[in-house]
């Protein structure tokens, strides 16, 4: 006779359930095993999100603690490609609403910027608001990115007399070539596609292989994609209110995103794809 | 675009003294270059690998010497250091040197050489004795490995204007270069010590052509892939590994040379960035 199903049912049984002959009842068993359809979870995170807002000391040092053991978000996979959405989104709607505003432009016979702003307050207040505003991202360049340039080439704020100012040539080419680019001010110099030529305007966003630019018209500012492939783009570093160091971006050699191009080492290559370039006539 | 990448510069070495003579033929040579609607002219200086090379390399001086000549005519000159490669184990490194040119060649003259310049040197062209036998006989493999590199081949067609024994060399040589790149990665150039020796466009295509090479490849190894030459070399220096470069146009804007320490420095085309509209009348005034 098997003598530890005996041991069990008496000495731990007893003391844990009502019944040590059935230790599990069926109504338990019934109400467990009830499937009812779910929210997808959203429900459970909302929770988890109502939980997290609740700012309390505890809670503010916990978090800190979690950044700084872990710089990954845990689910950045999800937020990157939500980001990408709303910037897709967002130049979508920009250019449509562009789309619209030159329209009406051009039945209205309207052909300056600020009377047209002014109509389309008044009568289109949904194309209005949906307008990219160039202004808006002057300060990204002016305030942010030259700052930040000229700390990383080491370049004083102010260079009075620009006939002595010097810089390590190389050294600075080098940190060019993996500094961030959202915010500087690009202008097509050269490229495959001649009506590119000319287009200057801010990156707003750095990607693999576009600069979206935020450029200023004459009628309305637009969003554009500029592809990377088969253009050279100047850009400027201001010393001072007149001179400025002055220097060009292959784009053709420049087609990673700014997070892999930092730790990447480049590589000279053939430069057959960049005659473009070399040739005037071309 | 017209280029030619080979007008010689009289000096053999870096002792040779120069005297004016010598200068004002050069100038003499550009200048009948210009006339035959050549736009950009490299000066080639050969040395010996195995030389020793001095603190400032480049003799040429081009900024003082001929920039009266670039303004009144517009022609833009290069320097250009062909390196004679005899005996790789004797050489040196080539990094600090191709700092001071805008074109780095070399002229292999034995197995190992060719060996040598093929594999893992780091130049923009690669040339050849045309008056005298071929160091060794070319393979497809290796000449195609080097044009695929973005490594150029050179003929010079001066060997065809000299003696008899040259010529004769000069149409085998041309025609296994032509067979082992399978003409592809061709520049024909001039190598002109004297006015004479300069032929145009037509001159030297129709005299390539009859050696093998078509005629398209002609036209474009004298403007497309001789400039291709030029932004190869001048991005070496002025840019780093090619991503961003110093100016807006490379192979144009012809500064800087040895001064190693200066990037450029240009006037804004707006005076203010607050007010844009006010900078861009003042400069259309």
């Amino acid at each position: 006779m098997d003598r530890t199903q005996q041991f069990i049912k008496e000495c731990l049984f007893t003391k844990n359930f009502e019944d040590p002959n059935k230790p599990i009842s069926d109504n338990r068993l019934q109400e467990t095993l009830l499937i009812l359809p779910t929210d997808g979870g959203v429900h459970q995170s909302l929770r988890r999100n109502k939980s997290k807002l609740k700012v309390t000391i505890g809670t503010v040092a916990e978090a800190d603690a979690a950044a700084a053991s872990s710089i990954k978000h845990p689910n950045y996979r999800k937020i990157t490609k939500n980001a990408r959405v709303a910037l897709k989104d967002y130049i979508n709607r920009c250019k449509s609403s562009v789309r619209n505003a030159k329209r009406i432009a051009r039945e209205q016979n309207i052909t300056e910027k600020n009377t047209l702003m002014d109509y389309l307050k008044v009568n289109h207040p949904k194309v209005w608001e949906d307008l990219p505003n160039f202004d808006k991202f002057k300060p990204m360049h002016e305030q942010l990115w030259i700052g930040y340039i000229k700390e990383m080439l080491n370049i004083p704020v102010e260079v009075r007399d620009t006939s002595k100012f010097n810089i390590n040539r190389s050294q600075a080419l080098f940190k060019l070539s993996m500094a961030d680019y959202n915010g500087s001010f690009l202008k097509i110099v050269k490229s495959v596609n001649k009506n590119m030529i000319g287009i200057e305007g801010i990156v707003i966003w750095d990607s693999q292989k576009n600069f979206i630019m935020m450029t200023e018209g004459a009628l309305v500012d637009e969003i554009k994609c500029i592809p990377k492939k088969g253009t050279i783009f100047a850009l400027e570093i201001p010393l001072n209110d007149e001179d400025a160091l002055q220097f060009s971006i292959l784009g053709d050699r420049f087609k990673y995103r700014s997070s892999d191009r930092a730790g990447r080492k480049f590589k000279a290559r053939r430069v057959d794809d960049m005659l473009y370039y070399a040739d005037p006539s071309f | 675009m017209l280029v030619d990448l080979n007008v010689c510069w009289p000096q053999k070495s870096f002792q040779d003294p120069l005297n004016d003579a010598e200068v004002d033929r050069v100038k003499e040579v550009l200048s009948t270059l210009h006339v035959l609607g050549y736009t950009h002219v490299a000066l080639n200086f050969t040395v010996n690998h195995s030389d020793k090379f001095p603190s400032n390399p480049n003799p040429m001086q081009i900024k003082e010497r001929f920039g009266e000549l670039m303004k009144s005519t517009g022609l833009k000159i290069y320097s250009r250091i062909t390196l004679v490669i005899d005996d790789p184990s004797k050489g040196q490194s080539i990094a600090k040197l191709s700092q001071h040119f805008d074109i780095v060649a070399a002229l292999p003259i034995t197995e190992r050489g060719v060996s040598l310049a093929t594999a893992n040197l780091d130049i923009d062209l690669l040339t050849f004795h045309y008056n005298q036998r071929l160091p060794c006989f070319l393979k497809h493999k290796t000449i195609c490995s080097t044009v695929k590199r973005g490594v150029k081949l050179e003929i010079v067609y001066s060997a065809a204007l000299k003696d008899l024994q040259s010529k004769r060399q000069f149409v085998n040589n041309v025609r296994n270069v032509v067979r082992s790149s399978r003409s592809r990665g061709i520049v024909i150039s001039s190598g002109a010590q004297s006015p004479l020796e300069c032929r145009n466009v037509l001159g030297a295509a129709s005299l390539i052509k009859s050696l093998g090479l078509q005629n398209d490849k002609c036209l474009q190894a004298m403007s497309q892939l001789a400039s291709l030459v030029l932004l190869n070399g001048r991005l070496r220096n002025n840019s780093y590994k090619q991503t961003v470069a110093i100016g807006t146009n490379v192979v144009e804007e012809n500064s800087l040379g040895n001064n190693n320490s200066c990037v450029k420095i240009k006037r804004r085309r707006r005076p203010s960035e607050e007010d844009p509209e006010e900078g861009k009348k003042k400069v259309h005034k």
